[in-house]
């Protein structure tokens, strides 16, 4: 379990109340990496989906010899697709410098949405929010690129 | 509720969101909608309306509109307006028909209930709606994969890849 206060005020939780948060924070495990370690590698599926709490990261989808590079700002979580659709991520991540992670793994996860206490569809939602935004987000970046190719 | 055509029904039941429900949910769940039949250039809903539940697109095509700028399209199968169940925040685009349709609409009100309650269903219409999202997701950010080899080769266009602000890519 990770100690509820590091996720207190963590903007992708806002749906959470107090309550359920002590209840997320005690299915959480701390996962601390060093400045250059893979953290999540293309085409794998994630073991679990992160919140980024101290630290920097990269993000990178390799494209031939190029490449379409993101940013995961603290507090954000990432490895959350993976976990819902349960297929492989589609970019690499790793630690620009140290840094410190919230992990929910994949079985704990999926065991809270069997519980009967709602706590699993609190945290759809709360990742919901974060779908749909990282959702704009590439929807954007997609309309400058077909822009640019005039199509 | 009376199905016209149970083609919709069966256009409804293929959504991601009754996958994770038993085949008595999913009838229940199907029955707490409603049908909405639309005209060409009909509003589904506007900019700065307060959110009102979820759609699913059973017959015709939808577009999505910011600033009267078209911004993306809706197919058959896919839902719009999802973001009603996450957040009380004002509706950020408008939506409208391209021609004749229908929509299922599950009410937010309907949704909190089930919500409040506990009851499993809500757990699994979020997921179906999260799959939904990682779908659409992943086929944005392959289409911008396939693009970047031809705009890495024009004028500006590497200048153009450094600029663009990604997110986590799932």
């Amino acid at each position: 379990m990770i100690d509820v206060d590091t996720i207190h005020d963590a903007e992708s939780l806002v749906v959470l109340s107090a309550q359920e948060r002590e209840q997320l924070a005690m299915l959480m495990t701390d996962a601390r990496f060093r400045s250059g370690e893979m953290v999540l590698q293309q085409d794998r599926r994630a073991p679990a989906a992160y919140m980024l709490l101290g630290g920097a990261l990269h993000v990178e989808r390799k494209v031939e010899e190029h490449a379409l590079t993101g940013r995961i700002e603290i507090g954000e979580w990432f490895g959350v697709a993976s976990l819902c659709d349960g297929r492989k991520v589609t970019a690499a991540v790793h630690a620009l410098t140290d840094v410190r992670l919230a992990a929910l793994g994949r079985g704990d996860f999926e065991g809270l949405l069997g519980r009967d206490d709602g706590l699993g569809a609190r945290l759809l939602r709360a990742w919901l929010r974060s779908l749909s935004f990282q959702l704009a987000r590439v929807n954007e970046a997609l309309v400058a690129l077909r822009g640019f190719q005039g199509s | 509720m009376d199905w016209p055509d149970l083609s919709l029904l069966a256009t409804l039941r293929g959504h991601a969101i009754f996958d994770a429900l038993s085949a008595i949910e999913a009838d229940t769940l199907a029955g707490a909608g409603s049908l909405l039949y639309l005209q060409d250039g009909a509003e589904l809903f506007a900019s700065g309306d307060q959110p009102d539940g979820f759609y699913v697109l059973l017959e015709g095509a939808l577009k999505v509109q910011v600033d009267d700028h078209a911004v993306a399209q809706i197919g058959v199968g896919e839902v719009v307006g999802e973001m009603g169940l996450v957040t009380a925040d004002r509706r950020t685009a408008t939506v409208r028909a391209i021609g004749a349709g229908i929509v299922w609409h599950l009410d937010g009100r309907g949704f909190e209930a089930l919500l409040s309650s506990g009851d499993p269903m809500a757990t699994g219409i979020l997921l179906g709606i999260a799959r939904d999202l990682c779908r659409r997701f992943r086929a944005v950010v392959d289409e911008a994969a396939d693009r970047v080899p031809t705009v890495a080769q024009l004028p500006g266009g590497p200048k153009l890849l450094d600029s663009l602000q990604w997110a986590d890519f799932g």
